[in-house]
């Protein structure tokens, strides 16, 4: 697993809570940053090794390939939200 | 007239047999403030894999009192329904509960299995542990 820190949204359509764009991840517990109004807008997450490059930093195409064929995660502009 | 055999070279193996990897996912903090549903963590199954739920778990506990105690939980949704909900509304330090079970469950790919945190109270802080395990094998 890697740890990395990302945006945190608010509920939508395919989301009843706060959460990561992304298809699988863990919320470390205490990595919460809040803005000024008390929402969680930053968190560290931990994510597959195998959705990482080497750096260790989210990867686009291999997140792509794990789920090749979902309509939520197998699309260009996915980390946009991240 | 005999029996086909069953099996052979070419035949496909069971599932527990195709590539498994157990796979767990859990969630626990401290000192945690009231807030709205959050999806603490999320595990989608990949394409071309299928997965079968082993276990769940979901705890909660009062840490400080709440100026105006609401509802707060912990629960496991899987495929979209809440499989265990730790669900409390007391507060008194110490006020909670803890569930865990064995699941029986196959997701199959773009299934996904959510840890979510809940607390609606105004002030005070409580503790969760929310988590679950599964093997993933080949589709």
């Amino acid at each position: 697993m890697k740890r990395v820190t990302v945006r945190v949204l608010p509920p939508d359509a395919d989301n009843d809570g706060y959460h990561v764009h992304l298809p699988t991840y863990a919320m470390v517990g205490g990595s919460e940053v809040l803005d000024g109004q008390g929402r969680l807008v930053k968190v560290d997450v931990f994510v597959p090794d195998d959705e990482c490059d080497e750096s260790g930093a989210l990867d686009k195409a291999k997140i792509r390939a794990k789920y090749r064929g979902q309509p939520r995660w197998d699309r260009e502009d996915i980390l946009e939200d991240v | 007239m005999g029996f086909a055999p069953k099996g052979g070279a070419t035949a496909r193996k069971e599932w527990y047999d195709r590539n498994p990897i157990i796979r767990s996912m859990d969630f626990t903090s401290v000192g945690v403030a009231p807030h709205g549903d959050t999806i603490r963590a999320s595990w989608t199954v990949a394409t071309g894999k299928k997965a079968f739920i082993v276990s769940v778990h979901a705890g909660v506990t009062r840490q400080t009192a709440a100026t105006t105690a609401g509802i707060f939980r912990a629960y496991v949704k899987v495929v979209g329904v809440r499989a265990l909900d730790a669900l409390e509304s007391g507060n008194t330090v110490g006020d909670g509960g803890f569930g865990g079970v064995g699941y029986s469950g196959f997701a199959m790919a773009g299934d996904v299995i959510e840890l979510h945190t809940a607390d609606s109270s105004t002030g005070g802080t409580c503790a969760y542990s929310v988590g679950g395990s599964v093997v993933e094998f080949d589709a």
